[in-house]
């Protein structure tokens, strides 16, 4: 295999890691199962050294020397999407007033669109290096999944203010939050990087 | 299908209907008009019911200018039959039932954004 598939076939490794986090962070969240959050700990891991062993290959010659940045750039928004998964994560598990999950409709639904953008990036990434017209096509949806999400955030908030919380409990709540709704935004960063670097090859 | 629904109190201001819009990021909300007998207010209501009129929306309530009578769908019924409705009422927004209740609603903008996501997944 040459250094840059090699490189390509680590980002798709790492989108396809952010996906089954992404799942994971839904399925803990939705079951109030904290354990699960341990492997979202270990999957961020993997995730960096996958991003660790990509940046050698890189530093060792693979790709052009002006198509090194936006590569690497592409590397570090995947891991920042594992990071930012498994930050949310961490909040989470801080949290001990777990009532605001009661009823609701909206985090099930941002933790659903953190998945589905998950998807859409890892099922397609190699299909955008082929068909950068497909690539444009997600641009778009992942933009409208993103803003759906920003709108889903500031609602949830809008409803959190009304609870009466331990202080604690509320600024975890609302970092978790911050940190769930902050998942599409990276989705949405790299899928930007990703557009530069097809354009770039 | 959409299931944020926000139901407002009928004896509501515009006012307040368009602060609730606007908090929630929503583009509608539902007015409980009487024991299940429900409007709907969205943007446009707000617009050319109230603003364009001239009318203080804090001096209208929101059964005034809720649109009756709300046009609802059984759960289940295909994005085709949808799609047919909301062509011949003129709409861009249906609200989904299962029984008496109102669980969700589908908007144009959702059917154009499934189907895109459909291509991809």
């Amino acid at each position: 295999m040459r250094a840059e598939e090699r490189v390509i076939d680590n980002i798709g490794k790492m989108l396809i890691l952010s996906l089954s986090a992404c799942e994971l962070l839904r399925k803990a969240v939705l079951e109030k199962n904290k354990i699960l959050l341990e492997e979202i700990s270990r999957i961020e891991r993997d995730g960096d050294d996958l991003r660790r062993s990509t940046a050698r290959q890189i530093y060792r010659g693979a790709f052009l020397p002006y198509l090194r940045t936006n590569i690497l750039r592409l590397v570090e928004d995947v891991d920042d999407i594992l990071n930012t998964t498994d930050k949310a994560g961490k909040y989470f598990r801080k949290i001990e007033d777990l009532g605001f999950l009661e009823n609701s409709i909206e985090i099930e639904r941002i933790l659903d669109l953190n998945v589905m953008l998950c998807k859409i990036l890892s099922k397609n990434f190699i299909e955008f290096f082929k068909v950068p017209e497909k690539l444009s096509e997600a641009m778009i949806v992942v933009r409208m999944l993103e803003k759906e999400a920003d709108n889903l955030k500031h609602s949830i908030l809008e409803n959190l203010k009304k609870k009466d919380l331990e202080f604690w409990d509320g600024i975890f709540t609302f970092n978790f939050i911050e940190a769930l709704e902050e998942i599409s935004d990276v989705v949405e960063d790299t899928m930007d990087t990703l557009q530069v670097v097809v354009l770039s090859l | 299908m959409n299931r944020r629904l926000e139901v407002v109190d009928p004896e509501l201001t515009v006012l307040e209907v368009i602060e609730k819009i606007v908090n929630k990021r929503i583009r509608s909300v539902i007015v409980r008009l009487k024991e299940r007998d429900y409007g709907v207010i969205t943007v446009r209501d707000i617009v050319y019911k109230c603003l364009v009129k001239g009318i203080d929306p804090e001096d209208l309530k929101a059964y005034e200018i809720a649109s009756k009578p709300l046009v609802t769908v059984e759960k289940g019924t295909t994005v085709e039959e949808i799609l047919a409705i909301m062509e011949k009422s003129k709409i861009g927004n249906v609200f989904v039932r299962e029984g008496d209740k109102i669980v969700g609603s589908i908007t144009l903008m959702d059917i154009m954004t499934g189907y895109l996501i459909g291509r991809l997944l």
